[in-house]
């Protein structure tokens, strides 16, 4: 099957940030363009058909003797893969960049058509990442998602953006040189890109110091990707220099890449017990720094930025594990944190938005200013804290089961204790914003945030609130076809 | 108990600049994280000695209190110290991969 809309997922942004970027300048043609081109961009996962799709529909072809290829057929054209996971996951990414693209049409005076030309290449990075069998491929639109990553952090506008971005991209530029020589180590062994053909080239081939280096580079590519350590701070410092909008999108956009890279290398190096050890330290690592420094912040959106790190983490335990229900939990997480962290980011920027401060010295009794605000930020802290009956209880659930069955109990009680303290931080965060007394935000003259919020944030907040619940009370329709995927999965390993 | 307490609470209200409440979590978290996190990590070892290895890093922890300034410190976002772990860890990922455990 060789569906049409497969590539459209990506090549229907990309064709959109060019146009919005020649777009820049003229408001209305940005708000309308920018707007339907999210309607398109939510749709096309939904309508398009199951399959692979592949470029310039090059068949498999028997390997040339000349080639000194061990494989007797390869995969000539770059080849993308769309399923369930795929779909699930290029929607939810969709969805939450629809918000921050709303968000900016609605609420700047003038639509930059520059800023959302990278939400846009962000978008079709992320979308190839997820759907790309070939490994070049991957790391190509890695490359196009960090620099986009970059740009939307700079759009802020202040000098903390631009010292944040520049440090993502110093350190990008050495993770990203890290994975090209891994790829470069397994292409010159191998003589192949896709990664199916590669996976049965590795077959019984791991063990040679070129394959294990190739190996150690591109786990090292997917901690930076993933935000993990001991990348995990400078993660938490894009997140807290962005708008907390992009914030949202830019903490989904790393949760997604780092199941989507997880997968390739356990596709690829699955059977690799130092690969997995490696990953699980690293991992747990990340859940206990991102948590233990959430709970010291002294700001809002540091505390969450830290808070999204070390969920990160959670989601790097279960992939680690490599047990069908590790790596169905871990994807299940991946999206509920996701979602209901983006909900907790959207609060955070009503709170920025009117009182110009999220820092916890300067805030105090919005309670009764903004009590719908302050609901629906409770409902956020519960869904992340994996409090039932809210989405997240019901993955970490299955990633402490997970732990326990694959004969891992100490990394089930990690999970439990990561959980308890990211509750304890984000209702500290609550705490301090919501219920302490104070005039500080009164006396600085900025009592601008009220229960009246902004149409399209109210929305979002509420959207998100509800299918964080709905998950929760259902959660077999999504997590029975992730279990599927990861079945699969582990039995190609 | 008491008295480690009354130790920590001292030394945290000395050095400023963190709330005692989250400071207090963070300091018994970072003591159950750090032997939780090295029995996973030394999976490889029979039980006993990471059982072992285990009640030395807590009891290591434990005499280091109160570690949250430090933790917090070594966890910034200033360039130079978020270079030298990624310098270490990318040694230590390739050292692990190739050499083994």
């Amino acid at each position: 099957m060789n569906s049409e809309l497969i590539p459209l997922m990506v090549v229907f942004p990309l064709i959109s940030a060019i146009l919005l970027n020649l777009m820049h300048g003229k408001d209305r043609a940005v708000r309308v363009y920018g707007t339907l081109a999210m309607v398109v961009v939510i749709a096309v996962p939904l309508l398009a058909v199951y399959g692979n799709h592949l470029f310039g529909a090059h068949p498999a072809i028997d390997t040339p003797a000349e080639t000194g290829i061990a494989l007797g057929r390869i995969n000539l054209a770059i080849e993308y893969s769309f399923g369930f996971l795929q779909r699930a996951l290029i929607f939810l990414l969709a969805a939450i960049a629809t918000f921050a693209v709303l968000s900016h049409t609605s609420n700047e005076k003038r639509a930059s058509g520059v800023y959302l030309s990278m939400v846009m290449l962000s978008i079709a990075a992320v979308s190839a990442v997820v759907m790309a069998n070939d490994i070049f491929n991957m790391f190509v639109f890695l490359e196009i998602l960090t620099i986009s990553q970059a740009a939307m952090v700079v759009a802020k506008g202040d000098i903390g953006g631009y010292k944040a971005a520049l440090k993502y991209l110093i350190f990008g530029g050495v993770a990203g040189g890290a994975i090209l020589l891994g790829i470069a180590l397994l292409l010159g062994t191998f003589g192949v890109l896709n990664i199916t053909d590669l996976g049965n080239a590795l077959s019984g081939n791991t063990k040679s110091p070129i394959v294990l280096t190739a190996v150690g580079l591109l786990v090292i590519g997917w901690l930076f990707e993933s935000g993990l350590f001991p990348f995990h701070t400078i993660k938490s410092h894009i997140y807290s220099s962005a708008k907390a909008d992009v914030a949202a999108l830019l903490q989904t956009e790393t949760k997604i890449v780092l199941v989507a890279i997880a997968i390739i290398l356990l596709r690829l190096f699955g059977g690799l017990s130092n690969m997995s050890a490696v990953m699980v330290g690293l991992s747990v690592i990340t859940l206990a720094f991102g948590s233990v420094m959430a709970l010291v912040q002294t700001d809002f959106r540091r505390l969450l930025a830290f808070a999204a790190v070390g969920q990160a983490g959670l989601v790097g335990i279960g992939l680690s594990l490599g047990t069908p229900d590790g790596i169905a939990a871990s994807i299940f997480h991946a999206v509920n944190d996701a979602l209901a962290m983006s909900l907790l980011f959207v609060t955070v920027f009503v709170i920025y938005e009117g009182a110009k401060t999220t820092e916890f010295s300067r805030l105090g009794g919005l309670l009764t200013k903004a009590p719908r605000l302050a609901f629906l930020q409770i409902i956020g802290i519960m869904a992340v804290s994996g409090v039932p009956p809210f989405n997240a209880y019901q993955s970490e659930y299955r990633l402490i089961g997970a732990a326990f069955q694959a004969g891992y109990p100490e990394l089930g009680v990690v999970i439990i204790l990561g959980t308890i303290v990211t509750f304890v931080a984000l209702m500290k965060g609550f705490f301090l914003t919501f219920l302490k007394e104070s005039t500080a935000v009164a006396a600085i003259g900025r009592p601008q945030l009220s229960n009246a919020l902004p149409l399209v944030t109210f929305a979002t907040m509420v959207i998100l609130a509800l299918v964080c619940l709905g998950i929760g009370l259902h959660p077999g329709p999504l997590y029975d076809r992730f279990a599927d995927v990861a079945i699969t999965l582990t039995m190609g390993v | 108990m008491r008295s480690l307490y009354d130790t920590l609470h001292e030394t945290l209200k000395s050095r400023g600049g963190t709330h005692i409440g989250g400071g207090f979590t963070a300091e018994y978290m970072l003591l159950a994280f750090f032997p939780l996190a090295f029995v996973a990590l030394l999976r490889g070892l029979d039980s006993l000695t990471s059982a072992v290895l285990a009640i030395l890093v807590t009891a290591l922890v434990a005499f280091s209190l109160p570690l949250v300034k430090k933790v917090s410190r070594e966890n910034s976002d200033h360039f130079a110290i978020a270079a030298f772990y990624i310098a270490i860890v990318m040694g230590l990922v390739l050292f692990l991969m190739v050499g083994g455990f």
